[in-house]
């Protein structure tokens, strides 16, 4: 079964390089070039700083990009254009071909950031700060967060068009952003609407938890336990969202 | 652009295999209604008790009107639509189960490949699919290519590659692992008339292997040079399956010749039941012969009367006739040809 | 190249070189247009929602607004009524922002005059960063340079030196503000800190003067000099007339 799943998601992955999705990183070099050298001059002392939060906060909003301009659409692409009957009727199941699919754009977002990693770090160490590990923390919880919407993008794009996926997912991104502030408005107003406020809390991932990004710039430190919390509430999410995808993926008429 | 049976040895994988059975392929009472609207409603039927029995070696032909149910009937048998009843086995396993397409080749109806594959690649990554490992890939690959005729275009991107080119690519991915039961929809679409040919060779090469072939069309002519048996299906529903190696004997031809003089052996000749005069002119008669036997009786009277034979063609044979005639009335079995004096 | 071809691209040039011109003209003047832009700017408590998770990006951007509009205040664009809200929307986007606290405070005490006012936005912001020396320097400087309160500044500057990071010149700045301040034997001991702990060869013989100026004064010897900054001015800068 993995090999099928392993050559699938080969084939997304392949599909990628070969989309040249990884101009993106040229880009974010761009921002990075733009943040050191135009933005310097006018920090007054909070160079290091603004370096930093946009090298983060450009690795994260590119990978967003990608997971809404590739993940929504990559099953309904393959449906509408039919590249996927010729897959199915081999002897492959449609829970392989979604996980290899949902791997090929893991292995995609992975090499991505990796890339970008190296050069936000030559960014930063061009600035007066300190680089530490928890930068690398700070990166490791992006890719997280971007896996968690990456396997609910493959849930949207079985369930509705790429526009509509997109959507959808870009929904869940800011929901899961804002479920804190959601929650303590239900709390304060009370009665149903604090219990609904309260099943939405429980019912959608809370991004907020791959957030570390601000308290990295500032040099504090990250425990391994949270990272560890991080990641196992990071993978049961994307474990939900992939089941739901192959539950509603399986009844599809192709 | 001919078509070259391959020299390679073609090693059959290690797949399991279940041989209890001779049909290749049964499908039972198939029911398919689609949902349409806002709502969601059950429309007409695009599949309505559709029911045959494949067996193995043979080609098989579903031949039908655009919206006939052809790709319907072919997409349930390989898992891709959910039929709302029916049963459907491919060589005795039941078709849901993933298992039973490991010896299954399928073409659609004008496939599309990713753009930025090569030939190659795309075939290398369905034998991984097949679960084929890398000494078998390669093998599969140059063997596949070969019998399609793109061994020389292996490492152009499916991109670049004419309608032609990915119909033959296409075919060769169904060819891939020497399937037992090639499926294929409409595989000659749009192709021309050398695609045509090579692909009619394939199914031919294919039948002489044992490979049983299911194919859809709604071109005659292409049904009738290469298929057993073929399944006739207008809206949905099964009209009859027609053995064509019986009706090729019974072929129909319409011949153009001088008229003849009264008692001269042609006019003789014309008093054969075989043979019909649908068309007097003063000149010129059309006669429409019964069978290959009937016009070579007509052929010889003709030149023994001194009678110039001006044209002879096929007339479609009964395959056409019933087909068209099936369309339009309800009395579909008898052809109908019409005498003008 | 033919006519046509010829007459598309004139156009595309023309409207290239025109539409700047055309959108500058339907903008007002850049004084009252980011006037009106600061009027109309989000709170940091809805920026910080609406950011999504990207609030310290965004407390950089407004921070170069606040930058921005500090500079335009300096050309004799603006006064500086808007201020206190960019800086208090870069602290709710960004607490851990300590450049904003520390340059907001000296805004306060330079242009506005007002010393109390400084002091509030230090404190909201050792608040938010109990850890950090630099906001406990700021306070001992402000109290030291501005209301020259010596003791209450050399208490804030001997906080700023216990801290992770600070350095030699918390301890410094605490032992001359004990001085000023009348307390003789706290600067001595401060001065002696130093003199112990400092790595650099400088400090320690300005600590080893200091000591012995210290223990004179102590004796009741006279001065004959301080040796360290000098005391502030009773100037303050007033608050500039806005055009």
């Amino acid at each position: 079964m993995m090999n099928r799943v392993f050559a699938v998601a080969g084939g997304t992955f392949r599909e990628s390089v070969r989309d040249r999705l990884f101009y993106l990183v040229g880009f974010f070099g761009i921002i990075l070039v733009g943040a050191t050298m135009v933005l310097s001059p006018l920090t007054v002392g909070a160079q290091a700083k603004i370096v930093a939060d946009v090298g983060l906060a450009a690795m994260a909003l590119l990978g967003l990009l990608v997971v809404l301009l590739v993940g929504a659409n990559m099953v309904r692409k393959e449906m509408e254009r039919r590249t996927i009957t010729t897959i199915l009727t081999k002897p492959v199941g449609r829970g392989e071909y979604l996980l290899g699919k949902y791997l090929g754009l893991t292995v995609t977002l992975v090499c991505m950031l990796a890339l970008m990693g190296v050069l936000y770090v030559v960014a930063v160490l061009l600035t007066p700060a300190t680089l530490a590990w928890s930068h690398l923390g700070a990166i490791y919880l992006i890719l997280l967060e971007l896996l968690v919407l990456t396997a609910a993008a493959v849930l949207f794009s079985t369930l509705a068009g790429p526009a509509l996926a997109a959507v959808l997912s870009l929904s869940l991104f800011v929901i899961g952003h804002l479920l804190d502030s959601l929650r303590d408005f239900g709390a304060l107003a009370g009665g149903v609407r604090k219990a609904v406020a309260e099943v939405v809390f429980r019912l959608l991932p809370n991004l907020e938890v791959f957030n570390i990004r601000a308290e990295v710039v500032h040099g504090d430190p990250v425990s391994a336990g949270h990272l560890g919390m991080a990641t196992v509430y990071g993978v049961a999410w994307v474990i939900v969202f992939l089941l739901l995808a192959r539950a509603v993926f399986a009844r599809k008429e192709l | 652009m001919r078509y070259r049976s391959s020299k390679l040895v073609m090693k059959k994988p290690e797949l399991a295999r279940n041989e209890s059975t001779a049909a290749a392929l049964v499908v039972a009472d198939l029911q398919k209604s689609f949902r349409q609207g806002f709502l969601g409603r059950r429309g007409k039927p695009a599949v309505d008790g559709l029911g045959f029995t494949v067996q193995r070696g043979e080609i098989f032909a579903l031949l039908g009107h655009n919206g006939a149910g052809k790709t319907t009937t072919l997409k349930s048998i390989l898992g891709l639509v959910h039929p709302d009843e029916g049963s459907i086995t491919i060589g005795g396993l039941d078709a849901r189960d993933p298992r039973s397409r490991a010896h299954v080749g399928y073409l659609p109806e004008s496939p599309y490949f990713h753009e930025n594959l090569t030939c190659a690649e795309l075939l290398d990554f369905y034998s991984r699919l097949l679960g084929l490992d890398r000494a078998q890939r390669r093998e599969q690959r140059q063997i596949c290519l070969e019998m399609v005729d793109m061994q020389d275009h292996a490492d152009r991107r499916l991109g670049q590659c004419s309608k032609g080119m990915r119909q033959r690519i296409g075919l060769a991915q169904a060819l891939l692992g020497q399937p037992e039961l090639l499926i294929l929809d409409e595989p000659q679409s749009g192709l021309d008339p050398l695609g045509r040919r090579l692909v009619r060779e394939i199914l031919l090469e294919q039948k002489r292997r044992g490979t049983t072939v299911v194919f859809s069309s709604h071109i005659v002519p292409d049904v009738e040079m290469v298929a057993d048996r073929v399944a006739m299906i207008r809206h949905g529903k099964l009209d009859e399956i027609k053995d064509l190696r019986e009706a090729a004997t019974k072929r129909l031809f319409s011949a153009t010749v001088s008229a003849p003089d009264e008692g001269s052996p042609l006019d003789v000749a014309l008093k054969n039941p075989g043979l019909t005069v649908t068309h007097r002119r003063p000149e010129r008669w059309t006669v429409m012969a019964a069978d290959p036997a009937s016009l070579a009786e007509l052929l010889t009277a003709c030149t023994a009367s001194g009678c110039a034979v001006h044209d002879v063609q096929t007339a479609g044979g009964d395959l056409e006739s019933e087909f068209l005639v099936g369309l339009e009335t309800a009395s579909p079995m008898t052809p109908k040809v019409e005498v003008v004096s | 190249m033919n006519v046509g071809s010829l007459a598309r691209v004139v156009v595309v040039v023309g409207l290239l070189a025109v539409l700047p011109l055309v959108a500058s003209s339907v903008r007002s003047d850049e004084a009252d247009s980011s006037r009106d832009e600061r009027l109309y700017y989000p709170s940091g408590d809805f920026l910080r929602q609406a950011t999504l998770g990207f609030h310290a990006p965004a407390a950089d951007y407004v921070w170069l607004q606040a930058t921005q509009y500090y500079g335009g205040y300096h050309r004799g664009e603006h006064d500086l009524r808007y201020f206190d809200h960019l800086v208090d929307a870069v602290a709710t986007l960004d607490p851990g922002f300590v450049e904003a606290y520390h340059f907001a405070s000296l805004v306060h005490c330079i242009d506005h005059g007002d010393f109390d006012r400084a002091l509030n936005v230090l404190q909201r912001g050792i608040l938010a960063n109990p850890s950090n020396w630099r906001l406990h320097f700021d306070m001992g400087f402000v109290n030291y340079v501005f209301k020259r309160d010596f003791a209450v500044a050399s208490q804030w500057f001997a906080t700023a030196a216990e801290m992770d990071g600070s350095t030699d010149f918390c301890r410094r700045f605490a032992a001359f503000a004990s001085r000023r301040a009348g307390d003789l034997e706290g600067s001595l001991l401060l001065w002696d800190n130093l003199y112990q702990t400092t790595d650099s060869a400088d400090m320690r013989a300005l600590a080893e003067k200091m000591i012995e100026r210290c223990q004179e004064t102590l004796s009741g010897a006279p001065q004959d000099g301080l040796i360290g900054p000098p005391a502030p001015s009773n100037k303050t800068t007033k608050l500039k007339e806005s055009s």
